[in-house]
């Protein structure tokens, strides 16, 4: 491991935590946009009922 | 479907990490090898599920569509394993035998891959489940449930 130079160390755990962390962070933001979404179509169904 | 967006990562995660180590250990950041080859078509087919899933508008269709070409990429796996094996290449052959011969990797490196192996498995079944769990909200975000739910995280 002692031809390793410390950046590539540095550059490979980077790219592991910034992947590992969007992995984990984008199934949350789309629950999260999905529940916002039932939540306004709820309100406008509220508002605008689609039967008179 | 959940599946996928997590393979894909972890297909980008060793073709990334393995580029960066191969630079300063076999002097190139990328090699036409048969090990490095086959990820990268693995890695592409994460993707060809991904976008066929989200290409087709009929869930049901698209599910089927990409349960096709996913079943089609599991060829693939034997001839990731056993490419270092079936052909000469720039990585060692076998290195770890769990069940038949003693491993030829050091221990000092052996623990902490299979450490890290147990990991990314824990890693891999949280994942697949908050992506489950938003794909079931999404398919029945018209359900009284899902709209409860929506409510209670007001």
């Amino acid at each position: 491991m002692e031809h390793l130079h410390p950046w590539f160390v540095a550059a490979a755990y980077a790219a592991f935590t910034l992947l590992l962390l969007a992995d984990a962070a984008l199934p949350r933001i789309k629950f999260k946009s999905l529940l916002r979404g039932i939540l306004l179509r709820e309100r406008r169904t509220r508002r605008e009922p689609e039967t008179p | 479907m959940a599946s996928a967006p997590v393979g894909a990562a972890f297909a980008a995660i060793t073709l990334i990490t393995g580029s960066i180590w191969g630079r300063p250990t076999w002097g190139t950041w990328w090699e036409w090898d048969p090990r490095l080859t086959s990820m990268l078509v693995m890695f592409f087919l994460y993707l060809g599920v991904i976008a066929l899933y989200n290409a087709i508008e009929d869930r049901r269709a698209a599910a089927r569509a990409a349960c096709f070409l996913a079943l089609i990429g599991v060829v693939n796996v034997p001839i990731v394993h056993f490419s270092v094996d079936w052909w000469n290449s720039l990585h060692q052959g076998e290195t770890i035998r769990i069940l038949s011969a003693e491993s030829r990797m050091h221990a000092s490196m052996l623990w902490p891959l299979l450490l890290t192996a147990l990991a990314s498995k824990f890693w891999y079944a949280g994942s697949l489940l908050q992506r489950a769990r938003a794909l079931n909200l999404e398919n029945e975000s018209a359900q009284p449930w899902a709209r409860d739910l929506a409510q209670g995280s007001r």
